[in-house]
């Protein structure tokens, strides 16, 4: 049966998780968008379907990646819907949003230029891996490819970044899927 | 293995390793000599993907106007037979005590909000007004719509996650210090309740299209704020 008391409590747990989580959410939706009001959007819609869908997580620990998933989710979802502009990227990192300019440094503001000047299909299995921790296996299925196109995608999404840290790209060299 | 596939493996998983893979690096310098280059890459790309965040948003003071209540717009009843407005109302009841019941009441709800509270400790010490963007942000997340002449000096405006909802988080100063409204649209309060907890007192009513809480610390009097907030949220208002 169920305790009224015990479902608040989680429903207040996870209420405040979700706020907890949001900056990690917002990051990534930052990272997948390229705009923050976008990715304002993407988040605040995929934490409503979250909350509408907390009966199906049954895992605790697994509250992270399936937020993540969500994020990516909503965010193809809008893509589909509104076949969003391309960001001129120049323009977005050199705007007055301080929280795409601001760095510590002059290498790590090139980084996330590079970063954010990647093919979607590089730079969305890059931050899958690098900022919501999921395997390549994790990566292929969300993505629905095989694992050997999401390594060969991350190699050349890394490779192309070589060029900030002025080391030649090794894509000529490695053009074949693993 | 050979060099492409070692290289291949390494560019995609940098901190993944095999027995494979480390026999290859073994016996190959070059390709030790890029899993290197590639970690030290690694540690820029984790550290450029911690994007610095937006901080919460802020509106500008706004003009206090002199305060009436607005009373909540009143449903005619199209009832005529007593026994079927009776039957109804009870059916209402039952209704919304199956739809609202348990953790909807005031109680809980004023629970809820004092909860909310430690949620968002820092949002009483801002003192300036916030820009009017910021606002209309929050209100639009929110799906809130409010007259901020009417509110008075907001100094924090926060569209907070809160049962479920998107809801605005505002604090206003006023001349006994601050006070924290919260917009709660959906929200049903059956009149106005009065609270006093965890250090909070506050109050909740009912609102256009949901409910308000307004609170402060200690005894602070919430009724001018309140007053306020009621007549921002009007729908004449708007």
């Amino acid at each position: 049966m169920n305790d009224p008391d015990s479902a608040k409590r989680t429903d207040r747990e996870l209420e405040q998780t979700l706020q907890s989580l949001r900056p990690d959410l917002l990051r990534f939706a930052l990272w997948l968008a390229r705009d923050v009001a976008t990715a304002e959007d993407v988040v605040q819609e995929a934490m409503l379907r979250a909350w509408k869908s907390r009966a199906e997580l049954v895992d605790a620990a697994a509250l992270k990646p399936w937020l993540l998933t969500i994020v990516r989710r909503e965010h193809a979802r809008l893509y589909e819907r509104k076949r969003l502009e391309l960001t001129d990227v120049d323009a977005l990192v050199a705007s007055d949003d301080p929280q795409l300019a601001a760095s510590d440094d002059e290498q790590t503001r090139e980084l996330r230029l590079a970063i954010f000047r990647l093919p979607e299909e590089y730079r969305e299995p890059l931050v899958m891996q690098v900022l919501g921790g999921f395997s390549t296996q994790e990566i292929a299925a969300e993505l629905g490819l095989t694992q050997g196109a999401v390594l060969t995608r991350l190699f050349r999404a890394r490779d192309r970044l070589r060029e900030v840290y002025g080391l030649p790209p090794r894509a000529e060299e490695s053009n074949r899927e693993l | 293995m050979n060099c492409e596939e070692a290289r291949l493996r390494i560019g995609a998983e940098p901190n993944a390793t095999s027995a494979e893979l480390e026999q290859h690096l073994t016996g190959c310098e070059d390709c030790r000599g890029y899993r290197v280059e590639t970690l030290r890459i690694e540690t820029g790309i984790q550290h450029a993907m911690q994007l610095p965040l937006p901080a919460a948003r802020r509106v500008p003071a706004s003009v206090p106007v002199a305060a009436t209540v607005v009373p909540l717009p009143r449903r005619a009843s199209a009832w005529r037979n007593r026994g079927w407005a009776l039957a109804a109302s009870v059916l209402i009841a039952i209704t919304l005590g199956v739809l609202f019941g348990g953790g909807r009441d005031s109680t809980a709800l004023a629970s809820a909000v004092v909860a909310h509270m430690a949620d968002e400790t820092t949002s009483w010490n801002e003192s300036r007004p916030i820009p009017q963007s910021a606002l209309d942000l929050v209100l639009k997340r929110a799906g809130v719509r409010l007259d901020r002449a009417a509110l008075g000096d907001v100094v924090y405006a926060h569209a907070c996650f809160f049962r479920g909802r998107y809801v605005p988080h505002l604090v206003v100063r006023t001349a006994r210090g601050p006070v924290t409204v919260l917009v709660l649209p959906g929200e049903v309060v059956s009149g106005r309740a009065s609270f006093d907890e965890g250090g909070y007192s506050g109050v909740l009513a009912r609102a256009p299209g949901g409910a308000v809480a307004v609170l402060g610390r200690g005894e602070m009097d919430v009724e001018d704020p309140l007053r306020r907030v009621l007549v921002a949220l009007a729908p004449a208002a708007n």
